[in-house]
């Protein structure tokens, strides 16, 4: 069991600096000058600055982006290992992580109920689904919301906020919360939270829950057509017992296996639906970044995004055997 | 190509089909024929109208700006023009013509879908085949660099890359979106492959003397077109939601329209506010038809390759 | 069966829960908004009766009793963040990291001049006065009596001088001037002296005037900012010990992500001086909404008075909905002209554009009304007739080259194929077939543009009119880092910007030394140093001549009649060369809403520009009233 978590952490490494080493090369491609960043919002305001070339020659050195690629490189990777990004440029003097830390709470405040209500709410739609004893009406309600899946998050979330708050007003369009509460454990506060973080909610866990539904119908049709559930109608057990106990329990595992892939595509997916909300996450400040080509900071977000993704489906696999009782550590499942 | 696939797919019939479905033949499943029909005609409609409609007008500044569409009334208030009957569907702020925006942009999509979809499929084929095929080592380093990227937040890198090439055209869009495309068939091949070695068949072919990739080619290959059909309809459909998404924060091609950059044009000109809705509904209609009708196929497709999914309708 | 009832509890749960989260919403928003009403008239005895008429007084003596935190939002003056959201909130380091246009520049700090573009004045603020010697070689600032930091400090020459010698030797710090080559020297608590190596008859003009927050220079309290290491890293944040410590009508009050909040200093130092009355409303908010459509959305639903850059399409669905949205002009193009002309520049360090005649080609082949009307999404701007903005006080220096006969002489703006052919023709192009070739190789360019949808339709446009003439013409757009670091590098063949815009409003001297040679490298290849220092490269014999007369210029006081005859012998070495062409004014429309405030600048009421993010706010501050 060891030798399994220790492999399978290993891996998770391997996944980290993969992707760590792609965010650190692929920008670097462009051949741009990292240090012009800290003029980019004098240019659009209009701006000037005397000394322009010796301003950018000063953040350069400060940057130590004159050092040869490898070393840049090393400096990089000791930084992960330390969880210290640095200074950002075109925020200087802010560090990036103090910047990630401002926004890495709505991401993962939204991005977990999100994740956690499409993987409920479309786990059951599938077992229903699945269910050879579901109702022909049912099942015809219970399809159609499978049908968005087919829909990227963020168009779905497009056409949402035309609806409720552009037509309707019903709900805010921008932001985390409305700038006139107070930012704390009061009810105005928690209120405007829900408010605002309602609709990019709702259109991540809309598209989401398909992929969930999907794969447990096709595991509950197979679960339904094994002997254990001949067995479990020969005892005369209730329908929802043998629904939850017989059915559910016994796709729950692998359906969680997916749920640790799914996180990856989620978290991406999360970047382009913040933005149209304009939410202040990892995924606006990703954003930022990119348009202001601030290297220390896109490396900082999307490490960070990495990190937490493959922690995520790090602890989903160890958690695996211990759910299904048929998987044991010594196998490597594929 | 959707379509070729399936028809080539369907001369291997007779041997994916299972006894118990025999009666009835499986590639005629309503989900998959909706879903090709959809896409089908997406993509000869463009090709057809294009007889009578100009495709120039979707370059900038080709018809006057703010038109409504035909059947409308424009509101000098708010600078719309009343339509001249030559703009069906209206043009936008910068002088393009919708129509024309139409008949540019959908092929353009569609064809950042294959151009990605077809380099991650034939990746994954080649990995698949060799990490399920040949095992041990090899298998071994395929499969953790395949789950790492897959691990990896795809849209976050894609959007970051994007933003790093010079000058994107539909090319380089779907070679940008084909970094990602990949793992996904990877892992689906490789799992069926692995499956099929275990059959008894392989071994079989092997004991007489055929080499390991007149196995692969001859004796696996046609046993799993359905599920290459399958994942290389999910793919393509993954690559254009990724491309759009990518291509509605405004990361695009430059000077001819798809469906993802006039989303974006629309959005950076208030078209919402502006009650615009000629500008920025017909993108998104014909994009949730194109994943709509990939949606069915793959349906249909899977329901083909896994006739357990066909028993309980 | 029961199967179904869980779900259906499941389902009514999630409607439920969904309800539950409007409601509370709701319930933020109405315990807000009923108030202002009845609290408004307790607080305002004063007026009683609306007036339908604008009132010549000025405004009644804002009400000091209540606490500026208490205020409702109809004491608030929402205003939008130009720059969009920031990336540190917590930065109030005027020159480095901090979002200026948040009200740093606006309501927390007091410039030391206030320039007012329409009458052309540097007004006094801070400083009561700035004196130059007989040549322009010394200049002596003089500090008003009694101006204090909000920690009660006295402002003093020392302070004026910490911050010049601090611009000058920390290189990372960002700024419009650094004071290159001056001597600075406190003479007393109220006078600084600065002596500079060559006449300067602009210094004042150009180091201390207002129009743009970018450019503004900011006094910053010694007693504090002596104590720093790093002033580079230096954030001027810290909310309990008071900090940041300026000398302005408002001090921070609160920041989120997006957005920042103010709260009126009853104890302001020019109020107390009776310099200016205190500013009526009690808390002022900057608010970063995110795109176009957010900030229309907000303003239509009374959530923000004053919104920034918006654009003429955008602004007249704004105000068909709402009565109370007005701007600038009442007619198009409803804003005021940005100091920023648009234009088509180009890359003189590529041999194929050093060419004259290419240039003037090009120009000729270009419509611009075809140009201006796509890119300004069919609402138009006026074209430019120079590359100068179209100001009252600079159009004069125009219309002296219309006398001169040098518009007609060099018709830049004439659309015309034959006048195009006989140009290229002289570069030694011809046409082959469609194409225009030289060599057997055909004419491209490649024109760069950074990131904003206007400048992009520009571009866009501009292709395809070159295309249709035969030229291989084609887009680069860039991410703005990008863009500066081919702007200063000389990286591109051409691009649309605005390379003259240089802060000329009353006196074209600025503008025009944006193409003098004295900018230009030693080495041709390296950078230039700012944005408007000749980022062209233009350095052909017209250009030597031309950068001798624009110093010569410099050598003049603003108002020397000499200066005429100067600009247009400068002028027609130019135009003979047309470095540039020169596109369209940029109107920038800044729409306000009177539904809580009234009194904003207008063409009917122009007490000063119009513009959000610069430290002419401060005037606006103290012209504008509650509604009704």
């Amino acid at each position: 069991m060891q030798e399994y978590i220790g492999r399978r952490f290993l891996r998770m490494l391997f996944t980290i600096w993969l992707g760590a080493s792609a965010i650190f090369f692929i920008p670097r491609f462009g051949g741009n000058d990292p240090a012009d960043a800290v003029l980019g919002g004098l240019l659009t305001a209009g701006g000037t600055t005397e000394g322009a070339d010796e301003m950018i020659a000063a953040y350069s050195e400060r940057f130590g982006f004159d050092d040869p690629l490898f070393v840049q490189y090393g400096k990089y990777l000791k930084n992960i290992v330390l969880f210290d990004n640095g200074l950002s440029i075109s925020a200087f003097p802010a560090s990036v992580d103090e910047q990630i830390g401002r926004a890495l709470p709505w991401t993962i405040g939204l991005m977990s109920v999100a994740i956690l209500l499409s993987f409920l709410i479309g786990n059951l739609i599938g077992a229903l689904l699945g269910w050879p004893a579901t109702k022909p009406l049912t099942r015809a309600i219970l399809s159609m919301p499978l049908f968005i899946t087919a829909i990227p998050a963020f168009m779905v979330g497009l056409i949402l906020l035309w609806i409720f708050s552009f037509r309707l007003q019903w709900l805010p369009f921008s932001g985390a919360y409305d700038p006139d509460v107070v930012p704390g454990w009061n009810l105005s506060f928690i209120g405007s939270v829900i408010k605002h973080g309602f609709l990019p909610a709702v259109s991540v866990i809309l598209v989401r829950l398909g992929g969930f539904a999907l794969g447990m119908r096709g595991m509950m049709i197979t679960t339904a057509g094994q002997d254990y559930m001949l067995l479990a109608e020969a005892k005369g057990l209730s329908k929802r017992r043998k629904f939850f106990r017989y059915g559910v329990r016994n796709t729950l595992a692998p359906q969680l296996t997916e749920l640790g892939v799914a996180i990856g595509s989620i978290a991406g997916g999360f970047v382009i639906v913040e933005r149209v909300f304009n939410y202040p996450g990892l995924g606006s400040l990703l954003f930022r970044a990119i348009l202001t080509d601030d290297f220390p900071l896109i490396q900082g977000v999307v490490v960070y995004l990495i990190i937490g993704v493959t922690a995520m489906a790090f602890l989903l696999d160890i958690a695996y055997p211990l759910i299904d009782p048929r998987i044991s550590y010594s196998k490597d499942r594929t | 190509m959707n379509a070729d696939n399936a028809e080539t797919a369907k001369v291997n019939e007779p041997t994916t089909t299972e006894p118990e479905t025999r009666r009835d033949n499986p590639w005629l499943n309503r989900k998959l024929i909706a879903g090709a029909v959809v896409l089908i005609l997406l993509f000869v409609m463009p090709f057809a109208l294009r007889l009578f409609h100009d495709r120039d007008l979707a370059l900038v500044g080709s018809s006057p700006v703010n038109m409504v569409p035909n059947g409308f009334e424009g509101d000098p208030n708010l600078g719309f023009k009343d339509p001249s009957g030559d703009h069906p569907l209206g043009t936008d702020s910068q002088g393009r013509d919708m129509l024309a925006v139409l008949l540019v942009g959908i092929p353009a999509t569609l064809q950042v879908g294959l151009i990605g979809a077809g380099i991650g499929m034939a990746v994954g084929i080649l990995l698949g085949f060799t990490s399920g095929f040949f095992g041990r080592r090899l298998d071994a380093v395929i499969t953790t660099v395949t789950d790492a990227t897959l691990t990896i937040p795809g849209l976050a890198v894609l959007v970051v890359v994007a933003a790093s090439v010079d000058e994107l055209t539909v090319t380089t869009m779907g070679l940008v979106m084909a970094l990602f495309a990949w793992p996904i068939p990877t892992r689906l091949i490789r799992s069926q492959v692995l499956s099929m070695r275990q059959s008894g068949y392989v071994p079989l072919a092997r004991m007489s003397g055929v080499t390991p990739f007149g196995i692969m080619f001859k004796e696996i290959l046609p046993n799993l077109l359905p599920y290459l059909a399958g994942g290389f309809t999910f793919t393509i459909a993954g690559v254009i939601l990724a491309a759009t998404g990518v291509e509605t924060l405004g990361l695009g091609p430059q000077r001819l329209p798809t469906l993802g950059t006039t989303v974006n044009a629309a959005l950076e000109n208030s078209a919402l506010f502006r009650g615009m809705w000629w500008w920025w509904s017909p993108p998104i209609i014909v994009l949730v038809v194109i994943f709509l009708g990939f949606y069915l196929l793959n349906m249909g497709l899977d329901e083909v390759s896994n006739p357990r999914l066909r028993r309980i309708k | 069966m029961r199967i179904r009832k869980g779900l259906f509890g499941i389902f009514v749960m999630f409607v439920a829960l969904a309800l539950v989260a409007v409601a509370c919403g709701d319930d933020s928003s109405t315990a807000d908004d009923p108030a202002p009403d009845p609290k408004d008239q307790d607080n305002e005895p004063s007026d009683p009766d609306p007036e339908p008429e604008p009132d010549p007084e000025p405004p009644p003596p804002p009400d000091t009793a209540k606490d500026p935190a208490e205020a409702t939002r109809a004491e608030t003056l929402i205003v939008d963040i130009d720059s969009g959201q920031g990336e540190d909130p917590e930065n109030f380091n005027p020159y480095s990291g901090a979002q200026r246009d948040a009200g740093l520049s606006q309501v927390l700090t007091d410039p030391l001049f206030v320039l007012n573009i329409i009458s052309g004045e540097l007004e006094p603020w801070l400083a009561e006065s700035i004196e130059a010697n007989a040549d322009a070689t010394q200049w002596t600032l003089t500090l008003r009596d009694g101006a204090q930091w909000s920690d009660g400090e006295a402002i003093t020459a020392d302070d004026v001088l910490f911050t010049v010698e601090m611009l000058q030797t920390v290189p990372e710090l960002e700024a419009g001037t650094k004071f290159e080559d001056v001597e600075v020297t406190a003479v007393d608590d109220r006078t600084v002296r600065f002596d500079l190596t060559e006449s300067n008859q602009r210094f004042a003009l150009s180091s201390f005037s207002t129009a743009l927050a970018s450019q503004a220079f900011f006094v910053v309290p010694e007693h504090i900012w002596s104590t720093v290491d790093d002033i580079a890293t230096f954030k001027n944040y810290d909310p309990e010990g008071g900090w940041p410590v300026f000398s302005g009508p408002y001090e921070l009050d609160s920041v989120t992500d997006t957005s920042f909040t103010y709260l009126r200093r009853n104890d302001w130092w020019a109020a107390e001086a009776g310099l200016v009355p205190l500013p009526q409303p009690l808390k002022v908010r900057f608010v970063s909404f995110g795109g176009e459509e957010q900030k229309l959305a907000a303003m239509d639903q009374g959530d923000l008075d004053w919104a920034t850059n918006i654009s003429p399409g955008a602004y007249l669905a704004l105000r068909q909905g709402n009565e109370d949205v007005a701007a600038w002009s009442e007619n198009a193009p409803f804003g005021q002209l940005d100091l920023c002309p648009r234009s088509l520049e180009f890359n003189h360090n590529n041999p194929k554009l050093a060419d004259p005649n290419l240039r003037w080609g090009i120009a000729h082949l270009i419509n611009r009304e075809a140009v201006i009307d796509v890119g300004y999404g069919g609402f138009g701007a006026p074209p430019s007739r120079h590359f100068m903005a179209a100001y009252e006080a600079l159009n004069r220096y125009v219309d002296l080259l219309d006398d001169a006969g040098l518009t007609e002489k060099y018709p830049f703006a004439t659309t015309d194929d034959a006048m195009a052919a006989a140009r290229l023709g002289a570069a030694g192009y011809v046409k082959n077939g469609d194409n225009w070739e030289k060599d057997g190789e055909r004419l491209s360019l490649k024109i760069s543009n950074y990131d904003d949808p206007t400048i992009n339709n520009l571009v866009k446009i501009l292709v395809e009119q070159l295309t249709a003439a035969g030229i291989d013409a084609s887009q680069d757009t860039l991410q703005i880092p990008d863009f500066i670091d081919g702007l200063l590098n000389a990286g591109f063949e051409a691009y649309v910007f605005f390379g003259s815009c240089a802060g000329s409003t009353v006196d074209p001297w600025q503008a025009m030394d944006s193409f003098s040679v004295r900018h230009l490298p030693e080495n041709p290849d390296d950078a230039v140093g700012g944005f408007y220092s000749n980022t062209f490269r233009w350095s052909s014999d017209n250009a030597v001549a031309y950068s001798d007369i624009v110093a010569e210029i410099n050598t003049l006081p603003v108002t020397d009649p000499k200066i005429d005859d100067l600009f247009v012998e400068a002028m027609e070495l130019w135009l003979e060369d047309l470095p540039e062409i020169p596109l369209a004014q940029h109107p920038i429309i800044h729409p306000y809403s009177s539904r809580y405030w009234t009194g904003f600048p207008s063409e009917n009421d122009p007490y000063i520009q119009a513009l959000v993010a610069a430290p002419t706010f401060a005037k606006v501050l103290t012209a504008i009233r509650p509604a009704g």
